[in-house]
């Protein structure tokens, strides 16, 4: 049965076929991550799929930063947190047709795809890669003994000025 | 749906990205990265600012909030919620009687509808209500 339009189209048109090809390439090429068996030519395709996942906002939960980082650090040959100057690096068959859409891949580095979806370049700014860690400073400075708080805030509040009419 | 240039934080998910005890705070903390990751615009409105604080400062205590209103306040921007904003959530407030989103919800949603921003919330209220949200 083919799935309506507006189930198999997303915003970068990937239908559920490539979805789910892009997906499992991603997989593959991550298991090569962990088995050491990964060349510069796949890492860059891999960033290629999860760049226009990302795009199609359907990169799945558990591909996060430090596949993105290990991927990065294979394609440019050198981990994104030892880029001393702003740089961008052409990669990939098809270096030479222009980027037309950039997708954010970690704070500080773009990738750059090409008007086909096709990965061209990667750009790093140093300083913004410095910056992450301070942006995710916010996180978990304090414990509540409940866990709800978040859930129940009205509740709560109301706690906080209990002579508020409920 | 893409995600949106702009995200507007409400107090659920401030208030689980700050407590480690909460139940969506591992959720608050990867949603987050992901926002900071894809380099989206973070907003937050005044009355959301005036309950968290309201919240935080009777639950956690003074420093642990100061820390994390100064470390947020140079890349979390700030919408003050003006006489229009206000007027069209008491309008819909008003309309409800009362029920489904408090007021300072609603003037969250109508500020994110100006915007076109997703609210990141862990009230589903705002889904409810047809307001896109993150986490989805």
């Amino acid at each position: 049965m083919v799935a309506p339009i507006k189930d198999r189209m997303r915003p970068v048109g990937l239908t559920n076929r490539e979805r789910k090809s892009r997906e499992q390439s991603v997989r593959e090429i991550l298991d090569g991550l962990r088995t050491h068996d990964l060349d510069k030519e796949r890492a860059i395709t891999g960033l290629e799929h999860c760049a226009v996942l990302i795009k199609d906002d359907s990169l799945p939960e558990d591909i996060g930063y430090n596949s993105f980082a290990d991927l990065l650090k294979v394609a440019l040959g050198r981990s994104v947190n030892s880029v001393k100057a702003n740089t961008t690096v052409r990669v990939g068959a098809t270096a030479t047709e222009d980027a037309s859409v950039e997708v954010s891949i970690i704070y500080g580095v773009k990738l750059h795809l090409s008007h086909s979806m096709q990965l061209v370049a990667i750009s790093v700014t140093p300083h913004k890669v410095r910056g992450r860690n301070k942006r995710l400073g916010i996180l978990g400075l304090a414990s509540d003994v409940n866990s709800d708080v978040a859930r129940n805030h009205d509740a709560y509040l109301a706690e906080v000025s209990p002579h508020a009419p409920s | 749906m893409p995600l949106p240039e702009r995200v507007l934080i409400d107090t659920s998910a401030f208030y689980a990205m700050l407590s480690t005890a909460d139940e969506f705070h591992k959720a608050a903390k990867q949603a987050y990265e992901r926002l900071v990751d894809r380099e989206q615009e973070l907003w937050t409105t005044s009355y959301v600012l005036v309950e968290s604080i309201a919240l935080a400062n009777r639950r956690l205590g003074f420093a642990p909030l100061n820390t994390f209103f100064d470390r947020l306040r140079p890349f979390v921007q700030i919408l003050w919620v003006d006489s229009r904003i206000h007027n069209e959530a008491w309008r819909q407030f008003s309309e409800n009687e009362g029920r489904g989103l408090s007021f300072v919800d609603l003037t969250t949603a109508v500020a994110a509808s100006q915007m076109r921003a997703h609210v990141f919330t862990f009230d589903s209220g705002f889904a409810k209500q047809g307001i896109p949200a993150v986490p989805k």
